[in-house]
C-alpha cells in the first residue's frame, strides 16, 4: 500500500503552503509517528509526521524546497510493503536524493500533524495506475512470502515435487519473483543434460539427492545401535557350480543365500518403529552407485523367486537406476540390504544401517588365498576367500544372535549345493 | 445450417415450440400485433393470435404472479420483458414465489415459466436500461439462468428453455442481437450446465460471458500472433454452471481470467474463482483474474459508457498482466 503526503490544510483559510525542507531523504525507511518534513503555513511552521511506517518516496514532479504550492498538492509517498515499490506509479523510478540534507535532530511533536492517505485526493482505494474497467491486477500489491520465503506457485510446487526439484534455489520468474511452472520445467530440462557428465556443478535434483542421503546417514548414525560384525567365507564351492560366464551376480547369490538364512533368523529383517516391527516378507535391497549418489532398490519377495527371476530382477533394476528411471516403489520397503565393494578391492568394511531396517550385509573382494585345510596334517590350500561384514542395529537384536545369523550365511555359502542345484533354479 | 441473426434463431425456436405446444403463449409489452420491441414475436401474432402473444399494460410485477399462477396450472409462459430491467419490480414474486413453489409444493406443481429479456450495455440507454442482473438470479435457488453469446446456442438454448419445467431466465445481450452466425436447422437443444470450449489453447483460460465470448475470441486471434494461446470457455448458462470444464481447463493452462460486463462484487466471476481455488489449487500457475464493468450505474454518456466496460484493448491488457504474473 502507498499513502500519499500532501500539502495540508493547517489552518481554516489556508490556502498555499511552503515545504520548508524533508526530514528524511527518499529511499528513506521512516517509522510511524518520525517526522517527514517541514512545512510552512498561514500561520505556524510545522512538522508533518507519518501516520504509516514503510519507505519514503519523493517523485521527481514534487515540489522543491522552498516552493509554496495549492494545499492538497502532492508531496511524497510512504510506502508500506517491501513489494509494493515494484508496483508503483511510473514516475518514480529515480532512487536519487532529491531532498535536502536530513536533519537528524527531527522536531519532536507537533501539533497539527497531518497525514493525509490517498482519500484526500478523492483517488479511493484505487491506485493511480489503475485502468477503468476493473480488474484484480494491481489493486492490492500482493508482498513476497510475510515469511521471507521465495513465493512458488502451487502448479509449479507440485510440478517441482514430482520431479525431486529443490525448488527453494529456484529463481522465480513470475512477478514479485515468484517462482512459476516454467522454471521449474526449465530446472528439469537442465538437469536431464547434465545427468551423463560427472564433474559438473551440482545441480539442483542433484544436490537434493546429496542431501537427502546425507540427512539418512546421519539419523541412522545417531539414532541406531551399529554393531558390525565380519567373517570370511569360502566361495570356492559357490563359484564352482557356475561357469564364468553363467554365475549370477553377488548380489542375486548372497540374496538368496541371506534369504534362507533370514527366514530362521527372523529377528534379523525385522525393522524399527518405536521398538521392533517383524516383517512376514523379505524384500532385499542392493546398494548401487550412480553419479547423484547411492541408491538402493529392492528385489521384492526374493524367497519366492526363482534364481534366474532373481537375477532377473537384478538386472532390470540395475538397468533402471542406469537409466535414471527407477520408480519409487521400487526403493521403498526394504526389510534387508546387501552392499559389496569387493570390485574396488574391498574386504572388511563397515554399512551404515539402512534405516529402518536390522541390518545390512557388506561383501567385499573375492580373492584367492592360502588357508590352512586340515591343522593337524599340516595341508594349505589355496580358496576364494570373501570377507563379509554384517552391521545390525543392536536395539533390535543382540550380538549372539546376530553372530549366529552370520554363521549360518557362512554356512550355506560354503554348502550350496542344496539351494543351487544346477539347472533346478530352485529355491 | 444458415445464418441467421440471434433473434431470428431465438425466434425460430420460439415458433417451433409455439407450433409443437398449445401451451405455450407469450406475455408481455408489446409482443402481439407489434411483433415486440425487439422484433422477437414478429408475424407469431398473426399465426398464433391473442390468447397465445398476450399484450400487457405496463405492470411487470402483475404479469409475473399473473404468469407464474399459469405455470403452475398447466401452461407454459413465456414473459417478455423487452428490457430484463423491467423485471426488477418483479423480484418480490419471483423469488418468493416463483423460485420457491416447486418446494413448498413438495413437487406437485412445477414452474415452466421462460423469463426473457435483453441486458447490457452500449447503446446509451443509460442506468435504467443497462442492467444485467445475473449474478442475482444465479444466487436464489430454483432459477435456471441463461447466457447465449452466438446465434446456433441462442436457438438450441431457448429450445431447451420452452422445455424446462423449472423458470429460465433467457438472457439476450442487446449487443448480440443483431449478430449473424451459423445455426443448425430443425429442432435442437442444447443442454444446460454443459460450457462450449469456444477455442483451444495452452497458455491461459479465459471464461467469457455472453457479449464477451466475442471481444474473447477476437483478443485470443490477436494474441495468437504474439505467441500467445488462449482457450476461451463459453459458460452458457451460469446456473447450472459447468465447473468441470472450467477445471479441466485450468489444469492444462494453469492461468485463469474471468470477463463479465457486468460488476466484479459478487459476481460470476467471483464464483468461478472460488470453485477453482478449492478443486483446482494446485493447477495454478498464477493468480486468478477478474476483468469487468466499473461498479458504476451506467451513464448515458456515449464516451462514458464505452470506458466503464471491458473491450478488447482493456482484455488484451488483462491477459498480458495474467501472463506476467
Amino acid at each position: 500500500m502507498s499513502y500519499e503526503i500532501v500539502m495540508p490544510r493547517l489552518g481554516w483559510n489556508m490556502e498555499e503552503g511552503t515545504l520548508v525542507e524533508w526530514l528524511k531523504r527518499n529511499g528513506e525507511t521512516v517509522t510511524q509517528g518520525e517526522s517527514v518534513c517541514t512545512i510552512e503555513g498561514d500561520k505556524a511552521t510545522t512538522d508533518i509526521e507519518s501516520f504509516e511506517s514503510g519507505v519514503l518516496k519523493i517523485p521527481e514532479t514534487s515540489p522543491q524546497p522552498g516552493d509554496t504550492v495549492l494545499v492538497g498538492t502532492l508531496l511524497g509517498y510512504i510506502v508500506t510493503e517491501k513489494g509494493s515499490l515494484q508496483n508503483y506509479p511510473e514516475n518514480i523510478d529515480n532512487p536519487g536524493d532529491k531532498s535536502t540534507d536530513v536533519n537528524d535532530e527531527s522536531k519532536g511533536n507537533c501539533d497539527h500533524t497531518v497525514s493525509s492517505t490517498a482519500g484526500a485526493v478523492g483517488l479511493g482505494s484505487q491506485p493511480i495506475s489503475n485502468p477503468i474497467p476493473e480488474t484484480t491486477s494491481g489493486n492490492e500489491p500482493s508482498s513476497k512470502s510475510r515469511r521471507g520465503k521465495p513465493m512458488i506457485s502451487p502448479r509449479a510446487r507440485r510440478s517441482a515435487s514430482e520431479a525431486g526439484i529443490e525448488w527453494r534455489s529456484l529463481k522465480g520468474s513470475g512477478r514479485m519473483g515468484r517462482i512459476v511452472e516454467k522454471d521449474v520445467v526449465k530446472a528439469r530440462s537442465c538437469n536431464e543434460e547434465k545427468k551423463p557428465g560427472g564433474t559438473m556443478a551440482p545441480t539442483n535434483a542433484i544436490r537434493s539427492r546429496r542431501e537427502t542421503i546425507a540427512h539418512r546417514m546421519l539419523e541412522s548414525h545417531h539414532t541406531t545401535a551399529p554393531v558390525t560384525l565380519s567373517t570370511d567365507v569360502d566361495v570356492t564351492t559357490l563359484c564352482s557350480l557356475f561357469s564364468d560366464k553363467s554365475r549370477p551376480s553377488w548380489y542375486v547369490l548372497i540374496g538368496k543365500i541371506s534369504a534362507i538364512a533370514l527366514t530362521q533368523h527372523p529377528l534379523m529383517n525385522a525393522t524399527w518403529n518405536n521398538g521392533v516391527v517383524m516383517n512376514q516378507d523379505i524384500h532385499v535391497g542392493i546398494a548401487l552407485d550412480t553419479p547423484d549418489g547411492v541408491i538402493v532398490p529392492v528385489i521384492k519377495d526374493i524367497t519366492k523367486k526363482s534364481i534366474e527371476a532373481v537375477a532377473d530382477e537384478a538386472r532390470r533394476l540395475t538397468d533402471a537406476c542406469k537409466a535414471g528411471k527407477l520408480e519409487l516403489d521400487q526403493i521403498q520397503g526394504g526389510t534387508f540390504t546387501l552392499t559389496n565393494l569387493g570390485m574396488y578391492g574391498i574386504d572388511l568394511f563397515t554399512p551404515i544401517l539402512h534405516l529402518p531396517q536390522c541390518a545390512i550385509l557388506g561383501l567385499g573382494r573375492v580373492i584367492p588365498k592360502v588357508i590352512v585345510l586340515d591343522e593337524a596334517s599340516a595341508s594349505i590350500g589355496i580358496r576364494k576367500i570373501m570377507t563379509l561384514s554384517l552391521t545390525f542395529d543392536h536395539r533390535i537384536v543382540d550380538g549372539a544372535p546376530a553372530a549366529q545369523f552370520l554363521q549360518q550365511i557362512k554356512q550355506l555359502v560354503e554348502e550350496p549345493d542344496e539351494i543351487f542345484k544346477t539347472g533346478s533354479g530352485i529355491p | 445450417m444458415i445464418e441467421q441473426t440471434f433473434t431470428e434463431a431465438a425466434r425460430e425456436a420460439l415458433a417451433e415450440a409455439m407450433d409443437r405446444d398449445p401451451t405455450i403463449f407469450v406475455v408481455g409489452e408489446g409482443v402481439g400485433p407489434r411483433g415486440g420491441n425487439f422484433e422477437t414475436t414478429a408475424e407469431l401474432y398473426d399465426k398464433h393470435g391473442p390468447m397465445r402473444l398476450c399484450d400487457t399494460p405496463i405492470c411487470e410485477r402483475g404479469f409475473i404472479g399473473m404468469c407464474t399462477g399459469a405455470a403452475m396450472t398447466g401452461t407454459r409462459p413465456v414473459v417478455d420483458f423487452m428490457f430484463m430491467d423491467f423485471i426488477l419490480d418483479g423480484l418480490g414474486e419471483l423469488i418468493n414465489q416463483t423460485s420457491k413453489m416447486q418446494y413448498m409444493s413438495s413437487g406437485r406443481l412445477k414452474m415452466p415459466l421462460v423469463l426473457r429479456g435483453c441486458i447490457g450495455i452500449g447503446h446509451s440507454a443509460a442506468t435504467h436500461h443497462s442492467g444485467s442482473y445475473y449474478s442475482l438470479f444465479t444466487h436464489i435457488p430454483g432459477f435456471r439462468v441463461v447466457l447465449p453469446s452466438n446465434p446456433g446456442d441462442a436457438k438450441g438454448l431457448f429450445a431447451t428453455a420452452l422445455r424446462s419445467d423449472d423458470p429460465v431466465f433467457f438472457m439476450e445481450h442487446r449487443q448480440l442481437l443483431n449478430t449473424r452466425g451459423l445455426v443448425p436447422e430443425g429442432d435442437y437443444q442444447i443442454p444446460f450446465g454443459q460450457a462450449a470450449v469456444a477455442r483451444e489453447g495452452s497458455d491461459a483460460t479465459v471464461v467469457a460471458l455472453s457479449v464477451m465470448v466475442n471481444h474473447a475470441l477476437n483478443v485470443a486471434e490477436e494474441l495468437s500472433g504474439e505467441g500467445i494461446s488462449l482457450e476461451i470457455i463459453d459458460p452458457r448458462t451460469v446456473a447450472p454452471l459447468d465447473v468441470t470444464t472450467i477445471l479441466e481447463s485450468v489444469r492444462k493452462t494453469g492461468r485463469l481470467l474471468i470477463v463479465d460486463e457486468t460488476f466484479m462484487p459478487c459476481g460470476i466471476g467471483a464464483e468461478i474463482s472460488a470453485h477453482v481455488t478449492e478443486h483446482g489449487f494446485d493447477e495454478l500457475d498464477a493468480p486468478i483474474k477478474r476483468l469487468n464493468g466499473a461498479h458504476v450505474p451506467t451513464p448515458y454518456s456515449p464516451p462514458l459508457e464505452k470506458a466503464l466496460i471491458p473491450d478488447q484493448a482493456s482484455l488484451a491488457q488483462a491477459v498480458h498482466d495474467l501472463m506476467a504474473e
